[in-house]
């Protein structure tokens, strides 16, 4: 057999590797700070670009997207070449994947603080960013199928399916979910309004967990955990079938994000099941990655890359078994909008994708640079506070979110709620918030020291950026061994096992995305709700632009405590016009859907202005610009065509004379606010606001009161 | 084998005596029970008034009393059997340590027992729901018992097998349930020793794999959470299963009665008609910290007024005095932004807070806010002429705001 000569490409390796702890370090920081914002609102610092509801989209997008991005990708690449005993496809393509990825995470820096969102959680990110990614993960795709194509491995590993299942699945999320109708340069609407929209969000958002930040892991997690360890994976067998059922059952859990709310209960109840049959292909991949490690952990004990994938293995097979029981509904219904579920998050992030890169670095750098690790003992130190870190932030928050969700249901004897006055019940977790505050720090200086000992350990070596390795090329004929596992075709074909991925994870979404779209009865009319109108969809572009979503629900869930507290539950028909949906998934503040009218305009104004003079203790930060900022109403007349595309009732022509109208209702304000001693002018942001905030869930009261 | 017998029946007086004096703790147990039920119920009025009865007229219970009961039995004699054991200076060849341990768990065992008959007196209590005559709680935690009865009995059995085993009254044979052999059978992995049988010829970048078998526990896992996935559909979907809807609608109508029941007892039921001006200064300080807390925020701290209007002047908007005050605090006036409280607070909150904030008039705090509405006097008859011009002058204060 000839065999060949080839080189690996270490340096696109190096490259991503450094971005991902650049980035990490920057997403981490960003993640203390609105960590802290919580304790101390002052740390808002009384300007758009640093308030929490704008960085905390930052803080995710930058963890998630870029962090652990750039860690898939520096993983991917170092792995694949080897896998596959072949080059990178296209260094071209690699570099266009590279610089590509980092102006997108660019963008996104610059475009959150600026307030430019999609407003939909993980999918913030405007329109022509959104290509971008598109481009960007087609490129990355092209790129690896080319390298498996011209590979000189016969089979493919069971890391290239979980990289193949990766890449379709996330370019069909993203493609799905992007669906938007620009109105400039920097706004869009999203496609699908309401119930519709959340689905469509949440079977997005809960699968942007799934396959960007599960299933490329295993993939690395079956490369770098029997290389690390020395040690034959457990089971082949095993590999293959959570491999398929794992992706097949993922895609489909989805609905659990939406428990209790609007949702057609059928579709709540197959994010119920599905969820809770994920325990098993869940575990699959922790079971082959803890027992690949049998008969070394005498290793275990010495060697710190085993040790975070240890943590990082156990870490994701506690979350994945979290995951189903908070999907069950009676365990949702306590958990749901607080910060157990942040907690939950947090597990998998710092313990599985968190530490997995971390060994993952540990272990390539000395191999891309020729040169030992620069210090054992610091990377020692890094597992043990960053162990900790989990630890003090993990415990404090479980804390909080069980005891604000009790004091958010309890009632006195009397049938009244115990904590109507719902800032006592954040009032009571803010120690909570303080000790997450210093896990996170605890984390973060782990980070700081890795990235330490990573940058010494480089610069101690030179960077191998050609690496030589040989292997000979594949013949033509493929040699069937007889009895082997009937398995191991389609591992020889990589197309059909792309074709055959597509398929199964097509199938839950569509089963649960087409029937909520095309089935009238899943979301009922409400004969009284009305569009908004132009002031009030000026308004709830703020409401969106300032990312109130991220403290406040719009979903009051049908449970006594809600009722009693916020008013009425939430209606599907209510969200007919609402693109995109803000239903939000966490109560920092309380639920806002029946807001309308609860308060005088005037409340509004002062508690925008300094939300904790008219709630003492309130960590609300202040939105004090608003005040004086100008409302831009050239955008009104693009706003209500663009509406009306998307199947929103306005009467033809409307756009011409909605600024009229707005302005019309902006002087009814005005006038209110001047009755209760506060002068204003009627072109000012607040009062888009204070239009939009008295409008919500108003429209079902209207059949009771006088019509107009 | 001879040796055993002779041990057993040498231990059998002991296990006789040992098993009256349990006999005694249950029996005491459950002459507290009865007492336990009857006041309880008294208490409980008119609902629970037949529990006692019931639970002692149940078959059911006797059932579960007399398993429960057998299966003590069956725990003291093979407890007395090893106590016997262990008497037999067994515990020199165990160790010390593990005679103590092995007395105490008896021990555990037994002092459970008596608290979980107590639980069964408390739940009986509470439900109405009958079930073969006996409420769902108390089958529960009769269940429970059984169960830990069970559990109980199969560990100390285990224990005498290995005592017997030890002390050569038997043989030693590697049971089916011991723990090495269930782990065997639930995890089926090919020790490390042995691996080679079960490598594959896979190699990755010098990644070998192996083809151990799916753990069983895993696949078993795995079908238990398929079929809870199948019966949950179907039950939820199709089987008549409750919606959420149906859920909010029972937690709704539970919360009224349960409300109802409370506004009965509660003397103080007072209402706008009813209300009358409360002077007690306890009830004033009530009514105070309730103000601070919930109106302050837009009436002032002192009622000087904020967003909501001034408190301490002579001027209301709905009309002054305690039974308007009383009403507007009740019902709220949305369109002025008063929101309606009494959903949040009792009618005596309601009416303590009314009657401070009667008393805050004239005490004219900083910052005030200009007077809104009409003059309000007392009993003013409707022909009293200042009170016309009053009407007048608040007018004009406030179109010249």
């Amino acid at each position: 057999m000839q065999t060949e000569k080839f080189y690996y490409d270490n340096k696109i390796v190096r490259n991503f590797a450094y971005a991902s702890i650049l980035f990490g370090l920057i997403g981490m920081t960003v993640g203390l700070l609105i960590a802290l914002q919580l304790v101390f609102p002052q740390l808002n610092f009384g300007i758009p670009y640093t308030t929490y509801g704008r960085i905390r989209p930052l803080h995710t997008n930058a963890v998630i997207f870029a962090f652990v991005g750039n860690g898939i990708f520096a993983g991917v690449y170092y792995s694949l070449q080897r896998l596959c005993k072949a080059r990178m496809f296209s260094d071209v393509l690699s570099k266009i994947n590279f610089w590509g990825w980092q102006i997108i995470i660019l963008a996104a820096a610059v475009s959150l603080p600026l307030g430019l969102t999609t407003g939909k959680e993980y999918a913030e990110l405007e329109w022509p960013i959104d290509i971008a990614i598109t481009l960007i993960w087609v490129v990355f795709g092209w790129n690896m199928f080319g390298t498996i194509l011209k590979r000189r491995e016969r089979h493919l590993y069971v890391a290239i399916w979980f990289y193949i299942a990766t890449f379709v699945t996330v370019a069909v999320l993203h493609l799905v979910n992007s669906f938007e109708l620009p109105i400039s340069l920097f706004k869009s609407y999203s496609w699908y309004a309401g119930v519709q929209d959340a689905l469509v969000q949440w079977w997005y958002g809960h699968n942007a967990v799934a396959f960007f930040l599960t299933t490329p892991y295993l993939g690395l997690m079956y490369y770098f955990v029997p290389k690390a360890a020395n040690r034959p994976v457990y089971s082949y067998r095993l590999s293959i079938v959570h491999f398929w059922a794992l992706i097949f059952l993922y895609i489909w859990a989805g609905p659990h994000h939406l428990l209790y709310t609007s949702l057609p209960d059928w579709a709540q109840s197959l994010g119920v099941v599905f969820s809770v049959m994920l325990i098993a292909p869940s575990w699959g991949g922790m079971i082959n990655g803890l027992l690949t490690l049998r008969g070394v952990w005498d290793k275990v004990r010495e060697d710190v890359i085993l040790k975070f994938f240890v943590v990082a293995i156990t870490a994701y097979g506690m979350s994945t078994f979290e995951g189903p029981m908070l999907s069950l509904k009676n365990v949702n219904a306590i958990a749901h909008f607080t910060d157990w579920i942040v907690a939950h998050v947090h597990i998998g992030a710092l313990g599985w994708n968190g530490f997995l890169t971390f060994g993952m670095l540990y272990w390539i750098f000395p191999r891309i640079f020729g040169k030992e690790l620069y210090s054992k003992k610091l990377a020692n130190f890094h597992f043990w506070i960053g162990t900790l870190g989990i630890l003090f932030y993990a415990i404090p928050l479980y804390w909080a979110g069980i005891t604000q969700s009790l004091m958010w249901k309890e009632f006195t004897a009397d049938g009244f709620l115990k904590y109507p006055n719902f800032l006592e019940t954040v009032t009571q977790i803010i120690p909570m918030y303080a000790m997450r505050s210093l896990g996170g720090l605890l984390y973060l200086i782990g980070v700081i020291v890795m990235t330490y000992n990573l940058i010494k350990t480089a610069a101690s070596g030179k960077l191998i950026a050609n690496e030589e390795a040989e292997a000979p090329a594949l013949t033509k004929e493929v040699a069937v061994h007889k009895g082997e596992h009937w398995h191991r075709w389609i591992e020889r074909r990589p197309t059909q096992l792309m074709i055959l991925s597509l398929v199964v994870i097509l199938i839950g979404g569509a089963i649960e995305l087409i029937p909520t779209f095309l089935v009238k009865s899943n979301i009922p009319t409400i004969a009284s709700v009305k569009p908004y109108t132009p002031l009030e969809l000026q308004g709830r572009d703020l409401y969106i632009r300032e990312g109130c979503y991220t403290c406040h629900s719009q979903m009051v869930r049908p449970f006594r405590s809600e009722t009693e507290r916020y008013g009425e539950y939430s209606k599907a028909g209510e969200f007919v016009y609402d693109h995109p949906f803000q239903w939000g998934s966490k109560r920092t503040g309380p639920d806002l859907h029946r807001e309308g009218n609860k308060y005088p305009d005037s409340w509004h104004y002062n508690h925008m202005l300094e939300p904790s003079s008219m709630s003492p203790g309130s960590i609300m930060p202040n939105y004090a610009w608003m005040l004086d900022d100008d409302l831009d109403t050239s955008t009104t007349a693009a706003k209500i065509r663009a509406m009306q595309t998307l199947g929103v009732p306005y009467p033809a022509g409307y756009d011409q004379i909605a600024n009229a109208d707005l302005m019309h209702q902006a002087d009814s304000i005005t006038k209110n606010l001047a009755d209760a001693g506060i002068k204003t002018v009627s072109n000012k942001e607040i009062i888009a606001m204070i239009a939009y905030l008295q409008r919500l869930g108003t429209d079902i009261k209207r059949d009771v009161a006088s019509t107009k | 084998m001879n040796k055993l017998k002779h041990m057993i029946r040498h231990t059998y007086a002991k296990s006789i005596a040992l098993l009256m004096f349990f006999m005694m703790i249950i029996l005491g147990s459950y002459a507290q029970t009865a007492t336990a039920i009857d006041p309880a119920a008294t208490a409980a009025a008119t609902a629970t008034a037949t529990a006692g009865v019931s639970l002692w007229s149940s078959p059911l219970f006797w059932v579960f009393a007399f398993a429960i009961f057998g299966l003590l039995l069956v725990i003291i004699a093979i407890g007395s059997v090893l106590v016997g054991l262990v008497n037999n200076k067994v515990a020199e060849k165990f160790g010390k340590a593990a005679a103590i341990f092995l007395v105490l768990f008896l021990f555990a065992g037994q002092a459970s027992q008596a608290q979980n008959t107590t639980t069964v007196a408390t739940a009986t209590t509470q439900t109405q729901a009958v079930l073969g005559s006996l409420e769902p709680n108390t089958v529960v935690v009769l269940s429970v018992v059984v169960f830990i009865e069970l559990f109980v009995i199969l560990y100390l059995f285990s224990i005498l097998q290995k005592m017997l085993v030890a002390l050569g009254y038997k043989e030693a044979k590697e049971s089916k349930w011991s723990y090495s052999a269930i782990y065997k059978r639930m995890t089926k992995s090919v020790p490390l020793e042995q691996e080679s049988d079960v490598e594959t010829d896979h190699n990755y970048d010098g990644i070998r794999e192996l083809d151990n078998s799916l753990p069983p526990w895993w696949v078993y896992m795995f079908y238990i959470t398929i079929v809870f996935g199948i019966v949950y559909m179907i039950y939820f979907t199709w089987g008549g299963g409750p919606d959420q809807l149906a859920e909010y609608d029972n937690a709704i109508a539970q919360a009224k009665l349960q409300k109802t029941e409370m506004l009965k007892q509660n003397a103080a039921n007072v209402d706008e008609a009813s209300v009358v001006a409360l002077t007690e200064a306890a009830d004033l300080a009530k009514g105070k910290s309730t103000f601070v807390t919930k109106c302050a925020a837009c009436h002032g701290q002192n009622g000087e007024g904020g967003v909501g209007p001034n408190m301490t002047d002579e001027y209301w908007i709905n009309g002054g005095g305690i039974k308007n005050v009383f009403k507007i605090i009740k019902y709220g006036k949305q369109e002025k932004g008063m929101i309606s409280w009494q959903n949040q607070m009792n009618p005596t909150e309601m009416q303590q807070v009314s009657s401070y904030i009667l008393t805050l008039k004239g005490t004219n705090p900083a910052n005030p806010k200009a007077p809104q509405g009409t003059l309000y006097v007392e009993e003013a008859p409707a022909t009293d002429s200042t009170a016309a011009t009053a009407v007048k002058d608040t007018t004009v204060v406030a179109s010249a705001k």
